[in-house]
């Protein structure tokens, strides 16, 4: 599918007066991909969007659609859709009104062909026969859908997308996701998300921005961001997360050598920032890869600690055991199955394999 | 609260509300009266009064006047006022209060003051005695009205609405025009009853500009009640509120009908 179109950021900057709101950003959207800027309130990804629809001109740098510059090109001729938190639907016109907007602004279509694609984009969004209402007379979830069918009326290559599942509950916001993704899988345009609810970034995308204090942290797949964050934003960030301070003491070929504060000794994989012996670091591991029980020793490519068990919190489908290694002041949080017999004080065994453990920089 | 005390309350509110309206009841009943002196309640009911103004030319011209000179202030305030108050609201950032409060200093102004250093600036211009004189000068006090009302209307709007046309394909001035000005509209017209209304009442600075010539309706009833006191000027008078309570009945409509499209 070539429909969408090839979005690319080059060294992006942003100012208002000393601070800047986005910092030398550099990222490769290709096209027809579903690309999420995710990232907590202030962290430049609004700024990002609003400069890719040209509503915010660069201080530095340039955006490239297709391998075009397109800082001459006002906002009105870029060829975008947008859908906005708010919604943004024009009060005083009817849904059909709403949807047809881009098609009078853009495209000389009869009126027919107007009325026709109206309906098929509403057709698309599950809003069938609603034309003639207006905005205010729509729920919610509704009015999120007529904001994508204008959205997508004049057929852009390009979708950007501001939080637009910010207002809705949690039940319709997943249904939602799954409908936006299929709606990209149809199209075929290139869609650019942003959010600050990592569910959504991992359900949707293609291509995960982490964004953090006006700078990328990280890009990568939804698996690679969860899997092998960059650096310790990333892994607090996504999901819960586990760092256990520790010391490099030495390195060979496939493994860091490092010791926890105790001075008990474990391997963790040499993958991703590049570490000096004696350097401090975090251990990284993700609560649902621990396992809790009696040290297995013999297996390969374990890791052994002995801990003390501070807290047992009821999740439901899940137990979150928090436990204290020994001879440290470490807490490593665990994520287990609701069966496991352990209480509060007493001794246990935690394991990992050394594989899906990571060393990031303290 | 106990039930004395919320009758109490409810005896204050009717006690002030008589007060307010008692005047209004008076003036009304008089120019319905059959007698030819001011007197209340009226012996007998005649329509004499309103026909007297209908068929006496200086009345129909006092009322031409106003008109004229309310519907010139009225247009010329609009003009100033919308794109004023898109610049209060959208690209004036240090200084807004500042400006909004010399906005308002027209209201806190005596209006006598108004009306003399209207009148010097006036002369060199030569305004004086013409119907756009009076028609700029109540403009100038019509402006704060119309702002108000439209800064208000605007701070409620998302202006994500007006990017989100830009974003579709219109260009920033027809994006203005498609969707912000019909979402303001109800406001505007609001602002521009309540400056029409000002102009219509305006008595000082139609007597200094306009009043030794021509004479608007405020100015005919001012000099009726220093000269004459017949039901004439009575039934001018409810002739002016009535004009006054159709116009609040407009505005009531139009916020009922703006609310409406608005509320989600």
């Amino acid at each position: 599918m070539a429909y969408g179109i090839d979005v690319e950021l080059r060294n992006l900057t942003k100012r208002y007066g000393s601070f800047a709101a986005i910092d030398d950003i550099s990222l490769r959207v290709p096209s027809g991909s579903f690309a999420t800027l995710l990232g907590p309130s202030g962290s430049g990804k609004t700024t990002t969007l609003n400069a890719i629809a040209g509503f915010v001109t660069p201080d530095e740098g340039e955006i490239r659609f297709n391998d075009q510059a397109v800082s001459q090109i006002p906002t009105y001729k870029r060829n975008i859709g947008m859908v906005f938190q708010s919604y943004a639907l024009f009060p005083h016109l009817t849904v059909g009104d709403n949807v047809a907007y881009p098609l009078k602004m853009r495209d000389r279509m009869s009126r027919a062909a107007v009325a026709e694609r109206v309906r098929e984009c509403l057709a698309m969004v599950r809003l069938e026969g609603y034309e003639t209402r207006l905005p205010k007379q729509l729920s919610g979830g509704q009015q999120q859908r007529v904001a994508m069918a204008r959205a997508l009326a004049s057929r852009p290559r390009l979708l950007l997308m501001d939080e637009p599942l910010g207002a809705l509950d949690r039940r319709l916001r997943d249904q939602v996701q799954i409908e936006i993704k299929e709606i990209q899988r149809q199209t075929g345009a290139t869609f650019i998300y942003v959010t600050h609810d990592q569910t959504e970034a991992f359900v949707m995308s293609d291509l995960v921005v982490v964004m953090n204090d006006s700078r990328i942290s990280q890009v990568g797949t939804p698996t690679q961001i969860y899997d092998e964050p960059d650096n310790v934003f990333v892994a607090n960030f996504l999901g819960g997360s586990n760092l256990i301070p520790a010391t490099v003491e030495g390195v060979d070929a496939s493994d860091y050598l490092v010791a926890l504060g105790d001075g008990t000794r474990l391997a963790v994989p040499r993958r991703g920032q590049s570490m000096n012996v004696g350097e401090a670091a975090y251990i990284f591991i993700r609560p649902e890869d621990i396992t809790v029980g009696a040290p297995t020793g013999a297996q390969e490519r374990t890791v052994d600690v002995a801990a003390t068990v501070e807290t047992v919190d009821f999740h439901g489908d899940s137990l979150r055991i928090t436990a204290r290694i020994k001879n440290t002041s470490d807490v490593i949080s665990i994520r287990t199955g609701r069966h496991q017999p352990v209480g509060g004080g007493a001794d246990i065994g935690v394991s990992w394999k050394v594989d899906v453990s990571r060393l990031l920089k303290r | 609260m106990s039930a004395v005390l919320t009758n109490i309350l409810r005896g204050v509110n009717v006690f002030v509300l008589a007060m307010l309206l008692f005047p209004v009841i008076v003036v009304v009943g008089i120019s319905f009266s059959s007698a030819s002196f001011l007197r209340f309640p009226p012996p007998g009911l005649s329509l004499q009064w309103y026909e007297k103004i209908l068929t006496d030319p200086s009345w129909v011209n006092a009322l031409v006047l106003t008109v004229q000179v309310g519907v010139i202030s009225v247009v010329v305030a609009v003009v100033v006022s919308v794109p004023m108050a898109i610049a209060l609201v959208r690209y004036v950032r240090r200084g807004r209060g500042f400006l909004s409060g010399l906005l308002l200093s027209t209201f806190m102004t005596p209006t006598i003051i108004q009306a003399i250093s209207i009148y010097q600036f006036y002369v060199p211009l030569g305004l004086l005695d013409t119907v756009y004189g009076l028609a700029f000068a109540h403009a100038v006090s019509g402006i704060p009205f119309v702002v108000i009302n439209v800064v208000a209307s605007l701070g409620q709007i998302d202006e994500n609405i007006e990017r989100a046309a830009v974003a579709h394909g219109a260009r920033p001035a027809r994006a203005f025009v498609n969707v912000t000005l019909p979402i303001i509209a109800p406001s505007v017209m609001v602002g521009a009853i309540f400056a029409f209304m000002h102009s219509a009442h305006e008595l000082l600075i139609a007597t200094f500009v306009l009043g030794t010539i021509r004479k608007p309706i405020s100015v005919k009833l001012w000099e009726g009640v220093k000269v004459t006191v017949d039901p004439t000027i009575a039934a001018a008078t409810t002739s002016v509120i009535a004009l006054g309570v159709l116009l609040l009945i407009m505005i009531a409509l139009i916020r009922r009908t703006d609310v409406r499209r608005r509320a989600a």
